[in-house]
């Protein structure tokens, strides 16, 4: 399985394809960086993370779901390709 | 059958016979589906570990030896549900991003690749829950690692460091 994690990458192909399409200004390779970027963003999103992160903002960061959730990882990332 | 290349029974031996595997193939597809829920519900509630091939095929109602039969072993069964979850994960990224392209002359905006590449995980980990918030820890139904589905506050089984 951890095999098939590290070299099934054809579904993030055509992700690395369009974004390079979209900032033909990047190098390539930045663009792969930040694609891996985006992809640690996905995955930080558990129950434990969020708590943690509620504790650190002492609750400031309660109020949120799905969609505002999407909206500010959105912000960030797009910001992160910035030229 | 419907197989055009097959031609119709000529006796009706032949068509018992036929009828017969029909069935059998049908009930292995059954019991599979049955063994493939069961343990992504187990899984999902009690942890990868703390499940036993015993746990699944008694959650499935089916025999004990359906789990080996089927997948060969719970590790095989694990990646099953994991490979099918993921290629249903990336069939929705790649349809999103599809539509962008639709939408946007080939070229979708950075914005709208990233929401395709980050919707789908998002929608499908709070699917389920009593309510989309993410603030009501009392309402919460386990959530599930899109790696491993055990629950999302538990190490993943897949990817232990993540």
């Amino acid at each position: 399985m951890r095999e098939v994690l590290r070299t099934d990458v054809s579904h993030l192909r055509r992700f690395a394809d369009a974004l390079m399409a979209a900032r033909p200004e990047l190098a390539p390779e930045d663009v792969y960086w930040r694609l891996h970027f985006c992809l640690g963003m996905v995955h930080n999103n558990r129950f434990a993370e969020f708590d943690r992160l509620h504790t650190l903002s002492e609750g400031a960061t309660r109020e949120s779901d799905t969609e505002s959730l999407l909206r500010k990882m959105l912000d960030f990332a797009e910001a992160g390709f910035l030229v | 059958m419907t197989d055009a290349a097959n031609p119709a029974p000529t006796s009706p031996d032949e068509a018992d016979a036929q009828t017969e595997a029909a069935q059998d193939a049908a009930k292995e597809a059954a019991t599979k589906a049955q063994v493939l829920a069961a343990a992504e519900r187990l899984f999902a509630l009690n942890g990868f570990q703390n499940v036993s091939v015993r746990d699944i095929t008694a959650e499935a109602g089916v025999n004990l030896a359906s789990v080996n039969y089927h997948f060969g072993s719970k590790d095989a069964l694990l990646f099953e549900i994991f490979r099918r979850r993921t290629s249903e994960l990336n069939r929705e990224r790649a349809r999103m991003l599809h539509e962008a392209a639709d939408r946007h002359e080939g070229k979708p905006p950075v914005r709208e690749i990233l929401r395709a590449l980050f919707e789908p995980p998002l929608r499908w980990s709070s699917a389920g829950s009593a309510s989309s918030s993410l603030s009501a820890p009392a309402a919460r139904a386990p959530r599930r690692c899109a790696r491993c589905c055990a629950p999302t506050s538990r190490t993943c089984a897949v990817s232990p460091t993540r």
